[in-house]
């Protein structure tokens, strides 16, 4: 009975998770606009791709970390036991890939890119809603770096929220780079980006210290994509994104 | 999906797309400026926990082999509680270091207390054995998850003899570190509370 009183109460996961299926639900007109699909199709979209992406995480991740506890229903279902991002990713591109079965060249892109930015701006908000789950916490670092947080003993580099500017910083210089790069491409490139920091997650889970290593590794990848970007931006991408260009 | 919808796909021909990105992108980029903003002010200013010990919260709590464990039960020695769960990989990264360390301090005023969050009692005791963790092993209940601040783990507190807390860690925690933390502990006489500093 306790197990069920305890599962009941609200915690910061679930307030994080419902905070970024409403920022996603709320971004799903522009991101339609932006790769040109209907509302619905993007609507879709992040509907299916939120469950597939937390159930099917979820399950990798216990049947990594705790396969016993596959037969326990209440713990499968709660949030801050762990989702594994890169399977999560899986799921979603293959909703995205059954939402386009049977369609042309055009629509998969258009659902890849949306799949794509839904991704970053899943990541974004899960990261900035580091303040609801308490936590913020990243590597140990003096300041101005690091700052101290309630409950710990030194100051930490609050990393969620470093990363959260990165992936920001990066979408608005993809998104800059201008008309000779498609939304599809610079899409792809961002969710590049945020599977890298959901690629990197588990590394945060070697030590504290890999928490600054994984910051490390997204600015040199952004600072990559960013290159990329702008390289395929001079060249023109028609034959990169096979969409017409 | 229509055809005519699926033209709408290739974006570098609609015409509002270009005013929509550069749009967002600003608004991207202002988002940016605004969490910099943030992290600047945070760091610069120097938001304080504190930084003395403050009084361990009052607990019991049920430990995982039978009997309850209280503040009482710590009183007089150095303590360290270790908040942790089977499934959590950072857990199982820093038991060797825990197993090492109470090891080292078995023969001094320290005692350890594992408290398991969001865990089964069967999982957690078969880890326990797996590591070689023999100390006694609680089952955290919300009230000392909260009471505490543990929402992350694994969280490592080094308690003092009088029962103020010392150290909160974050994160697995190493064996040098744990050492150093609890030397410096046993080093203050009883009675006497002071700050400690979290060298990493």
């Amino acid at each position: 009975m306790s197990g069920v009183v305890e599962f009941v109460q609200v915690r910061g996961e679930y307030v994080s998770f419902f905070l970024v299926l409403a920022m996603l639900w709320a971004s799903g007109g522009t991101i339609a606009r932006l790769v040109g699909l209907p509302r619905r199709a993007v609507g879709d979209l992040t509907f299916n791709g939120a469950v597939a992406f937390v159930a099917v995480g979820r399950l990798g991740y216990l049947a990594t970390e705790a396969p016993r506890s596959l037969l326990d229903p209440l713990v499968v279902i709660r949030f801050q036991a762990g989702i594994e991002p890169l399977v999560g990713a899986a799921a979603v591109a293959a909703v995205a890939a059954w939402q386009t079965r049977g369609q042309d060249a055009v629509a998969r892109w258009g659902v890849a890119g949306a799949a794509s930015i839904g991704l970053a701006v899943a990541t974004v908000g899960y990261d900035v809603t580091c303040v609801v789950r308490d936590a913020c916490y990243g590597a140990a670092a003096p300041a101005p770096f690091g700052f101290e947080m309630s409950g710990l003993s030194e100051p930490r580099i609050a990393t969620p929220l470093v990363e959260a500017t990165l992936l920001m910083a990066a979408g608005a210089v993809l998104l800059r780079i201008g008309g000779r790069l498609t939304v599809a491409t610079a899409a792809l490139l961002l969710g590049t980006l945020a599977l890298t920091r959901a690629a990197l997650t588990p590394a945060s889970a070697l030590g504290v210290e890999a928490v600054g290593l994984e910051t490390v590794v997204l600015v040199v990848v952004g600072i990559l994509a960013v290159g990329w970007a702008i390289v395929l931006g001079g060249r023109g991408t028609a034959a990169v994104d096979g969409s017409a260009g | 999906m229509t055809a005519a919808e699926r033209r709408g796909g290739e974006i570098d021909e609609h015409p509002g797309t270009d005013q929509l990105r550069r749009r967002l992108s600003r608004a991207l980029a202002g988002g940016a400026g605004a969490l910099l903003l943030v992290l600047a002010v945070l760091g610069l200013g120097g938001v304080s926990s504190g930084g003395t010990p403050t009084a361990a919260p009052p607990f019991e709590l049920e430990l995982l082999e039978g009997g309850r464990v209280t503040n009482a039960d710590l009183a007089g020695r150095v303590a360290v509680i270790n908040v942790w769960a089977s499934w959590c990989p950072p857990c199982r990264e820093e038991a060797p270091a825990l197993r090492r360390t109470a090891e080292r301090f078995a023969s001094e005023p320290v005692v350890f207390l594992g408290v398991v969050r969001d865990d089964s009692a069967e999982e957690a005791l078969a880890f326990a054995r797996e590591w070689g963790l023999s100390y006694a092993h609680a089952m955290g209940d919300e009230a000392f998850l909260s009471d505490f601040g543990a929402r992350g783990i694994p969280m490592t507190y080094v308690l003092d003899a009088n029962g103020g807390v010392l150290v909160r860690h974050y994160g697995p925690i190493s064996e040098s570190k744990l050492t150093a933390l609890i030397e410096d502990a046993l080093s203050r006489p009883a009675g006497v509370n002071g700050p400690v500093e979290d060298a990493s």
